[in-house]
């Protein structure tokens, strides 16, 4: 029981850091020192960790991998002052397909086990499927949003994306501290045990 | 579609998204409801309903360009451009006179036939429903009750392997005469019935028949045939129960090995061993999907729609070196403004590059630049007129002088300034003294791009920069005379499209020389107001002042009051209007007398018809004057 709940626990932590590495961004000249490659390495860890409890998130594998390779492909281009983005547009669909669908059941799997794990009463389960829908919703927009043709917006469009794309990153964001407070549950429940 | 290129441009657009499509399916295959795997193929539909390259945007890929590469690569010509101006296959308008318009025969034949096969099987499957026995009323009424379902006509067909709905309008429900048929298997055809899947059925076969010779969409339709059983099947499990649901698992598992034959405007249950199997995969993952999986789905299906339909468009040419990929990537790189034609123009003259004048040449003129391309080596663009290579001084762009709206194009005069002077002329080395080429030019649309010729041959002159216009440069002339003075208005417009790029460490800045074929012009005016003195020699001593106050007049419009010159003052405004007041010294006679002369940026870029002016002398109105275009003068004067 403690072992499960250890495992459990680092699952979930590491869940959390992921979104971090995702979503914070500290960078030198053009190559971030936080990729996000490594935040979908640490998701990728914390599915094998908890696809024992949570069934669906074993589905998620392979999406988790395709978007690891996405991303470290771009974060290695970037040393050569390039980015993925734009290179391929079918590509640039499928990436963003594979992440719309990864986060959403990703953090829709998250909930269901702080439903299961959290103390009676605790909002954390329900801030989780909160976060997620518009943090879906707001990537999709973006997303949306920047497939459009910008000539026919002008600035406006672009101003629009961004924002979106900012809210989308705070959603995410606040997702992860619901995270943080899921594995504070979890080191509580363990040490009871 | 009017040739075979047109439908090698709508086919590969669609086979574009089918693989795209079949890619996103095959990632969410196990993770998004059948419903959503139908409704993804809504997008192949649009796009096979939109008629590719529409507004000169192309899907996903460049296919376009590649089109016309294959086409100039095979057809030895560039003086073409693929469009499609409807989805489905148009008679050809003339003749067949090449292989390729026999090709395009050939696919219209295929077209037709394959039309005619499903048409004809369609009416041999409704005549063998007629002699088919009606069914008594029970089992079918019951199952309908119990799932609040349509019925329709019902017969029993001997021969017949499983039961099928046929028809949209009178649809006609057959089953096996032979043996008993399970009510799952009749609510499933119901459901068919209820969703009117049938339609989907005659889609299908609708874009079968476009697209007969494309194997990837043909895969594409099998498909979408079975994502349609799939969803039924799913309708089907969301109305049944705990040991149903295993039993309809196993019909389906005994329909694995039936024949089946599919024929438009019907639904069948069995569709293949391997469909089939596909689909028991799918029962066994059933699960009522949850509410926020609508979310997601919906979410999915606009990220995929919207850069599908809102499509790209090529801004940048290739540079590969290659004539038939530059060229045909020119071609392909629409100008979609005026601006950006003329920009596109005098880059091409200022850098000398074919691919460029390709990008906004009329197609009657491409074949003769690719023809020059092979003549000079490389992309080198010398024209007779403008073969100043490397002549031009860059740092100082273009600009498109005097730019006027004519007969549904633009007209105006590109200036290049030269390095030096040109050979036997001199330069004093003063900037506002400079050696410039000027060409008039007319922008029009053609076939949706916009195209630039020139009007007349280029020359070489001096410019002449004082305040205001620039007088070695053409400008309108406005004049009218009273008293002893006839009083000119020149104006001079000036529009470019802003290439400045970021200066440097040591702020210096080129001019980008990429072009921009949605450019927009900036734009600048210049207005210098002139006085002649036209009258006999005794007058002259009767003045020792002469001013002008001049303003746009709009024809129709009330005669504007216009602001009195004070002595000696001198300005303008930015609505146009320009006043100025002088004294009269020495020989003033002699030569023109200037009275007011400057630029407004960003100011009205067109040419007023008229102006009104007050002709003040010695300090008193004079006379009210109403300027007019001279005679005989235009814009290239």
């Amino acid at each position: 029981m403690y072992e499960s709940l250890r495992r459990l626990t680092s699952g979930v932590s590491q869940a959390a850091w992921g979104y971090f590495f995702l979503h914070i961004n500290i960078n030198i000249g053009s190559v971030s020192i936080l990729p996000a490659f490594v935040g979908y390495l640490l998701m990728l860890s914390a599915i094998g960790k908890l696809s024992g409890e949570r069934r669906e998130l074993g589905l998620l594998r392979p999406l988790c991998i395709i978007l690891a390779i996405w991303n470290g492909a771009d974060w290695l281009a970037s040393f050569a002052g390039m980015s993925l983005d734009g290179l391929f547009t079918p590509l640039d669909i499928l990436v963003s397909v594979a992440g719309l669908y990864f986060h959403f059941q990703f953090l829709t799997d998250m909930a269901a086990l702080a439903e299961r794990y959290q103390p009676q009463g605790s909002p954390i389960a329900r801030r989780l499927i909160n976060r997620r829908t518009v943090y879906v919703t707001l990537m999709a927009v973006t997303d949306v949003l920047f497939s459009l043709p910008f000539e026919l917006w002008d600035n406006a469009q672009t101003v629009i994306a961004i924002l979106c794309g900012l809210a989308s990153a705070v959603a995410a964001l606040t997702a992860m501290f619901s995270l943080f407070s899921l594995r504070k549950c979890l080191i509580k429940n363990a040490e009871s045990v | 579609m009017r040739d075979i290129w047109g439908f090698l441009l709508q086919t590969l657009t669609a086979s574009g998204v089918a693989l795209l499509l079949i890619a996103v399916k095959a990632m969410l295959r196990d993770k998004l409801s059948p419903r959503w795997q139908f409704a993804a193929w809504g997008v192949l539909w649009a796009v096979l309903l939109m008629p590719a390259g529409l507004m000169g945007r192309y899907c996903l890929i460049n296919w376009p360009m590649l089109v016309e590469v294959v086409r100039s690569a095979l057809t030895g010509k560039f003086g073409a451009l693929t469009y499609v101006t409807a989805p489905v296959p148009l008679p050809p308008v003339y003749a067949p006179a090449s292989l390729w318009d026999w090709l395009y025969i050939a696919y219209l034949t295929g077209a037709a036939a394959l039309a005619a096969k499903y048409i004809l099987s369609y009416v041999r499957l409704r005549l063998a429903l007629k002699k088919g026995r009606p069914m008594p009323a029970g089992q079918i009424e019951a199952v309908a009750d119990a799932y609040d379902l349509p019925v329709c006509r019902a017969v029993e067909l001997r021969g017949l392997q499983t039961a099928f709905v046929c028809g949209i309008f009178r649809p006609v429900l057959a089953l096996p005469a032979d043996r008993e048929t399970d009510s799952k298997v009749i609510l499933h055809e119901l459901l068919h019935l209820k969703y009117r899947d049938a339609v989907w059925g005659l889609v299908i076969a609708f874009f079968r028949c476009l697209h007969w010779c494309n194997p990837l969409l043909w895969l594409c339709a099998d498909m979408a045939s079975n994502d349609l059983e799939a969803l039924c099947d799913q309708r089907v499990l969301e109305r049944l129960e705990g040991e149903d649901r295993r039993d309809y698992g196993r019909i389906l598992l005994s329909m694995a090995d039936e024949k089946y034959a599919r024929v438009p405007g019907t639904s069948s249950m069995a569709n293949g061993s391997r469909n089939v199997r596909r689909r028991i995969e799918a029962i066994v993952r059933f699960k009522l999907y949850p509410a926020g999986m609508r979310l997601v789905s919906v979410c999915i299906l606009l990220v995929l729609v919207c850069p599908i339909l809102a499509g790209a468009r090529a801004r940048t040419v290739t540079d590969t070196g290659d004539k038939y990929i530059d060229l045909a990537s020119a071609r392909t790189t629409r100008c979609v403004t005026f601006a950006g034609a003329f920009d596109t123009y005098a880059k091409a003259v200022i850098t000398g590059r074919n691919d460029y004048r390709a990008m906004c040449a009329p197609l009657s003129e491409q074949d003769a630049l690719a023809g020059s391309w092979s003549e000079y080596g490389g992309r080198s663009w010398f024209d007779a007129d403008l073969s100043h290579k490397d002549v031009y001084d860059r740092s100082l762009g273009y600009g498109i002088y005097n730019l006027a709206e004519n007969n549904g194009g633009w007209e105006g005069v590109l200036v290049l300034t030269l390095q030096s002077a040109p050979e036997g002329e001199t330069w004093s080395g003063n900037s506002s003294e400079r050696w410039v080429t000027v060409q008039p030019l007319r922008a029009y649309r053609e076939n949706g791009r916009w195209v630039v010729t020139a009007l007349g041959d280029a020359k070489t002159c001096q410019r002449d920069e004082r305040d205001g216009v620039d007088l070695g440069l053409p400008y309108i002339e406005y004049k009218d005379a009273a008293a002893d003075f006839t009083v000119r208005l020149l104006r001079q417009t000036l529009s470019y499209v802003d290439s400045r790029t970021e200066p440097d460490v040591f702020g210096y800045s080129q001019p980008d020389m990429t072009p921009v074929p949605d450019g927009k012009f900036l734009s600048e005016t210049q207005e210098t107001v002139l006085a002649d003195y036209t009258g006999p020699e005794e007058n002259r001593a009767l003045y020792d002042r002469v001013g002008v106050s001049a303003a746009v007049l709009k024809s129709g419009e009330v005669r504007p009051v216009l602001r009195t010159p004070k002595s000696g003052e001198t300005g303008g405004s930015t609505d146009g209007s320009q006043w100025g007041d002088t004294s009269l010294r020495d020989d003033w006679w002699d030569g023109p007398i200037f009275l007011s002369g400057g630029g407004e940026w960003g100011g009205d870029p067109t040419f007023p018809e008229l102006y009104a002016a007050d002709l003040y002398l010695n300090g008193e109105k004079s006379a009210e004057l109403t300027l007019r275009p001279a005679e005989g003068g235009d814009i290239y004067v």
